[in-house]
């Protein structure tokens, strides 16, 4: 018995080993890679499992979403993959965000969540030719590029033009080229925020700033009393440099203007010119405060943002430093005691213990902007120029409706980039609220500078050149030629 | 011996059927099985098959769902691949062998030297020379041509990046040589030298990138207020300075980078050098003695200049290493703070700026710039008769 | 271990020189120090792997050596890198790379290095220059053309992909080492067996393959460590994906993602010398001997 079972094992494996050569080699068959890193981040078909929540529950009027949806499931079974940055925590997030319609169409959805080097696989996938089903990008100007090179399904080919535009409007024309859509919005952050300890504001007597001048008079304010004000922290290894780049960008908006600011993402307004020289100026005055940050402008630029914030956290009633200038994305899951515990929850609250507040306005005229960023769905072209299959399409539908987040958001860590979102779900986490109600407040709302600009300047020398500028104390090299040698960078064809 | 027996036992008619079959079916197994192996599900299919085949259909199911545990799967390739890999290349070789010896023996002569030869050449010529020659095209036709992707060589930033590849040409070279002679010299001397040797040729087993995150460690930086665990800057502050971030400062940071090479690389030298040393002559050694030569001197006046051969190679083959250099730069700085050398500059440009045709230069130049090592190799090789 | 020997003939073993030996106490110091020079920066990341994450960042690492006792010690960081940071798999994924990318080339290079060097045949001259002048052409020249040739088979980001090149990549330092050694074998040898009737292929297995073991050995060694420890094909044949990475490559995403977690870099960094380091000690008389046949020059 034992010895006939071999046998047949033996020629099976033969004849699979030849089928798999056929679906490997001719066909364009799609790939979709194993999931067997992340177990953990696969959503499985369950017949057992609780009605589904965050599903929408009327048609779509997206044919291959609707199908999916219906009673007979038709797309069980079937795998997608999405290749996104976010891994751990932010992972987890993401993937139950997906978990309940995958549950509802049994479609095996899985988060490929790469971290560190996520642009640099997807570039070597798409041009390899061995694209993941689905990935998450956070610079527009790669996506429209990677559109433009043939890379992309245009989402206008499957997805009502109008409706998108309606439900994205504010976010849709960073991924347009006039006749194609090259990516859904998927969420959005602001960075427009400022965390700071609030009970030892209130103990104190600390005012959360409504202008930057008194956001530079409670600094001297803190220092006075002996502490450091900022945790600003900007090494992030190759990518050093980005956080001074949201920094530049919010007083640019805040003191030239959003106009101004378009023309300086085109590369119409040069670096340097007089509106950016002035935003360099009012952010110097904190780079370069005088005790600002403990250890000064090396700190800056030596120390991990991870662990900016750390020392407020050393002796939370006494802290080591003040208040740290970073997007929505942040949360207690960076703060040191879950950092060094991974899987442990923060004992610090986010709006009770730590809070966040408005970046204030530099110059009146320019009212309230709102910096913001934001991750962008892409459907790539399969391998060797094959079909997108339905229910990758059915996949990117959903993601592109409030209920593609509305786990996420659930878990008080995600703003939509559907306009269409409900606001009430927002109301129940602080930071979402505090969020949503600077982004209704804002005068004007800007996108990134530099994931719109060319990756040469806003993943290159825009990073380097500031952090140089930061490690010299602003006078070796000088604001100006740090502004010039960025300006000669830019490339001169596109 | 006695399949020997058997093999020429055999008789014609059998043999001229079984040798072609053979033939026939290494191929096949390479095909398939390469075909197989490019299959990125291939293994957890197989797996599934075989679960359904001994009754588990539901661990069968969970892999098709790819929800299963994939470990199995993975070994599972990995046999394959030693099968495929390892069986079908010596199938290979062992029927194609059989089947030119099938042959007229004036023909066997001619052609059972290609039958060895071929498989690795064809290898090279895929993966090493047609590369060569499509990089060449690439940076003369992507990106703006020639004068764009070679102009660009000669740009500020770029310079930088050409100035410190030549640092690190010249000292890494230098001080893994001066350091592993000097090295060789005096373990030369004492009793344990086998077990003191292995201590500096331990590093040579560490990946460079496991090494620079040995070195980061070393180099960390912390504010004054903060306690500096890093080994460097605590013994910088415990002699009374502030800390410094080693790291970004320049120039000083490129020679940390080259440190780590240095640390890696004279092992290396260390053991050559150290067994050239052994292998000058005893005569040399006692004629200088009696000249009444120092030991100084005799060290560098008499034996370095008899290994002087083993120096060369020894600097060559390490400065090879070193022009290449990229995993140090990548792991530590990824060419931030003015360390940036061709090969992570070229990477940069491949997969972060996509600028093919400026990365295609860069490796045109790096190729240029080893080619004198190439012809050097050569002369020697032909003055020693090989290869005639 | 990047240095690959290039040419040069063998060690031609001559009288050995034994200097007096000096038991003068500065020599010794001397040596001492060296050793403990170059073990410090490996004796910190080990050290620094069994303490606890809190403790790495507030105090030295020599402080617990210098007092064991005192000090928290913990597994804990070798369970996170293994569980929740992916290096088992990685670690399963190299050893799938690695085993067959050794063994492949070095029966390719043992084949084509014995023809080189016993069968005359037409070209063999030229060849035989071209192969070893490939051996120090770097491998970032093939990196372009490789990508894009495997887009068109689908070979990115497969094992098989990475099988050729590092098989490809090895094959002109195998050729020439195991040609090194397999044309100094005496020639009675292969004159007998000619006498006897042998063909080319009964040669090569009952003469060249068991006489030519250190060799081949040697080789295997210098191969294993340079495709474990390889970072930069790894990274651009199969990526950084969690099902394809590497040890190399995921220590490098960790310094990319937990930049500031010494805890997990620490004991990250030392799982991925394990395998190295044990090949190497086991086999550090091989290795030596491997070097040494390829680049001492006497």
């Amino acid at each position: 018995m034992a010895k006939r079972n071999w046998w047949l094992t033996a020629v099976v494996i033969a004849v699979v080993a030849a089928c798999g050569g056929t679906t490997a080699s001719p066909s364009p068959a799609p790939s979709n890679p194993s999931a067997s890193g992340t177990p953990s981040a696969t959503a499985t078909a369950g017949a057992t499992e609780a009605p589904a929540a965050a599903v929408p529950t009327v048609p779509t009027g997206y044919t291959e979403l609707d199908a999916a949806l219906g009673a007979d499931k038709p797309y069980a079974g079937k795998k997608v993959g999405i290749q996104t940055q976010w891994i751990s925590g932010e992972g987890a997030n993401f993937t139950a965000a997906f978990a309940d319609f995958a549950a509802a169409t049994g479609i095996v959805i899985t988060n490929e969540g790469i971290g560190a080097n996520h642009e640099q696989l997807l570039k070597t996938r798409l041009e390899g030719n061995s694209p993941p089903d689905l990935a998450m990008l956070a610079q527009p100007s790669a996506v429209v590029s990677y559109g433009q090179d043939g890379k992309l399904l245009d989402i206008a080919s499957f997805m009502d033009p109008t409706k998108v535009n309606g439900d994205f409007s504010k976010t849709i024309g960073f991924l347009t080229d006039g006749s194609h859509i090259w990516g859904v919005p998927y969420k959005v952050d602001v960075k427009s925020t400022v965390w700071y300890p609030i009970k030892a504001f209130e103990a104190k007597g600390y005012q959360v700033p409504t202008t930057y001048q008194e956001l530079l008079d409670l600094s001297d304010q803190i220092v006075t009393d002996g502490s450091h004000p900022w945790c600003l922290a900007i090494e992030s290894g190759g990518a050093t440099g980005w956080i001074a780049t949201d920094w530049l960008e919010d007083a640019v908006l805040r003191t030239a203007g959003i106009d101004a600011y378009q023309r300086w993402i085109t590369g119409d307004l040069k670096f340097n010119s007089p509106e950016i020289k002035t935003a360099m100026d009012d952010i110097a005055k904190v780079f370069f405060g005088n005790g600002y940050v403990d250890g000064g402008t090396t700190a800056i630029t030596g120390t991990d943002f991870r662990t900016a914030m750390d020392p407020m956290f050393t002796d939370f009633t006494n802290p080591g430093c003040w208040m740290q200038k970073q997007a929505t994305w942040f949360g207690p899951d960076f703060f040191p005691d879950a950092r060094n515990n991974p899987g442990t929850p923060s004992q610090y609250k986010v709006g009770t213990d730590v809070g966040i507040f408005y970046f204030p306005p530099i110059d009146a005229a320019q009212g309230k902007p709102v910096l913001g960023a934001g991750d962008t769905l892409l459907v790539p072209v399969p391998a060797n120029g094959g079909e997108v299959r339905p229910e990758v399409k059915a996949v990117a539908e959903f993601l592109s409706l409030p209920e593609g987040t509305e786990n996420w958001i659930r878990a008080g860590s995600a703003i939509s980039a559907n306009e269409k979102t409900p606001a009430e779900w927002y109301a129940g986490a602080y930071k979402l609220k505090v969020a949503n109600d600077m982004l209704t407040n804002a005068t004007s709302f800007g996108f990134d500078a530099s994931d719109l600009m060319p990756t040469v300047v806003g993943s290159g020398s825009e990073w380097e050149l500031l952090t140089q500028w930061i490690n010299g104390g602003g006078t070796s090299p000088t604001t100006e030629d740090v502004l010039s040698q960025i300006d000669a960078s830019w490339p001169t064809t596109p | 011996m006695a399949s020997q027996a058997g093999a020429r036992s055999m008789s014609a008619m059998t043999r001229r059927l079984v040798v072609p079959l053979g033939l026939i079916g290494a191929i096949a197994i390479i095909v398939i099985g390469g075909a197989f192996l490019a299959d990125r599900e291939g293994a957890p299919k197989l797996l599934a098959i075989i679960y359904d085949l001994i009754g588990s259909h539901d661990r069968a199911d969970e892999l098709r769902q790819g929800i299963g545990d994939t470990t199995l799967a993975k070994l599972l390739l990995g046999g394959v691949a030693l099968l495929v890999g390892v069986g079908g290349v010596w199938l290979f070789y062992i029927t194609a062998s059989a089947f030119v010896g099938m042959m007229k023996p004036n023909r066997q002569a001619r052609i059972i030297p290609w039958v060895f030869v071929l498989p690795a050449v064809a290898l090279l010529v895929v993966f090493l020379v047609y590369p060569t020659v499509a990089t060449i095209i690439t940076s003369l036709t992507v990106d703006g041509g020639f004068a764009a992707n070679y102009g660009a060589m000669f740009s500020g930033p770029m310079i930088a990046v050409f100035r410190n590849n030549l640092i690190w040409l010249v000292v890494a070279t230098g001080g893994s040589v001066f350091l592993g002679l000097i090295i060789a010299g005096l373990f030369d001397r004492v009793r344990r030298e086998a077990l003191a040797k292995t201590f500096v040729f331990l590093p040579l087993a560490i990946s460079l990138v496991g090494a620079s995150v040995i070195w980061r460690f070393v180099y960390v930086w912390r504010p004054p207020s903060q306690p500096q665990y890093g080994l460097l800057n605590a013994v910088w502050t415990g002699v009374g300075f502030d800390p410094i971030n080693w790291i970004a400062t320049p120039p000083i940071n490129t020679y940390l980078l080259i440190l780590i090479m240095i640390w890696l690389q004279t092992g290396f030298a260390m053991v050559v050098l150290s067994a050239a040393i052994k292998g000058v002559s005893i005569e040399v050694i006692e004629a200088a003695r009696l000249d009444g030569a120092s030991e100084r001197q005799l060290f560098f006046r008499v034996i370095v200049p008899i290994i002087k051969g083993s120096i060369i190679t020894v600097a060559t083959t390490i400065a090879i290493a070193v022009l290449k250099i990229f995993d140090i730069v990548y792991v530590t700085t990824q060419g931030r703070y003015d360390t940036d050398v061709v090969a992570n500059r070229m990477f940069l440009e491949m997969f972060v700026f996509f600028r093919d045709g400026r990365a295609a230069a860069l490796a045109v130049v790096l190729f240029i710039a080893v080619l004198p090592v190439m012809f050097l190799n050569l002369r020697n090789l032909r003055t020693q008769g090989i290869g005639q | 271990m990047t240095a690959r020997p290039i040419a040069a003939p063998p060690l031609k073993p001559r009288v050995r020189w034994r200097p007096a030996l000096l038991r003068s106490a500065p020599l010794k110091a001397a040596v001492i120090l060296i050793c403990v020079l170059w073990s410090l920066p490996t004796m910190g990341l080990l050290v620094s792997s069994l303490r606890r994450p809190e403790d790495i960042t507030q105090t030295g690492w020599w402080t617990a050596l210098l007092n064991p006792l005192g000090s928290d010690w913990t597994l804990n960081n070798y369970a996170t890198v293994f569980g929740s940071e992916g290096l088992g798999t990685a670690f399963l994924n190299s050893l799938i790379v690695t085993i067959p990318s050794t063994i492949i080339p070095i029966t390719m290079a043992a084949f084509a290095a014995y023809a080189f060097a016993w069968i005359k045949f037409p070209g063999r001259g030229i060849l035989f220059t071209i192969v070893i002048g490939l051996l120090v052409v770097p491998i970032q020249m093939s990196l372009i053309p490789i990508l894009r040739l495997y887009a068109g088979l689908q070979l990115n980001g497969t094992f098989l992909g990475i099988w050729l090149a590092h098989t490809a990549f090895g094959l002109p330092l195998a050729i020439f080492l195991l040609y090194n050694f397999i044309s100094q074998l005496p020639k009675d040898l292969f004159e007998s067996a000619a006498i006897d009737g042998a063909t080319h292929f009964q040669v090569f297995m009952k003469i060249v393959l068991p006489l030519s073991v250190p060799a081949l050995g040697a080789f295997a060694i210098f191969q294993f460590l340079w495709v474990w420890n390889d970072l930069l094909v790894a990274l651009v044949f199969l990526g950084v994906g969690p099902d394809v990475r590497l040890m190399p490559t995921a220590l490098s995403v960790l310094v990319g993602s937990r930049g500031e977690a010494w805890h997990v870099l620490t004991a990250g960094a030392f799982v991925t010398m394990l395998v190295p380091l044990a090949v190497f000690l086991l086999l550090q008389r091989a290795f030596v001997r491997g070097i040494l046949a390829g680049s001492v020059k006497s």
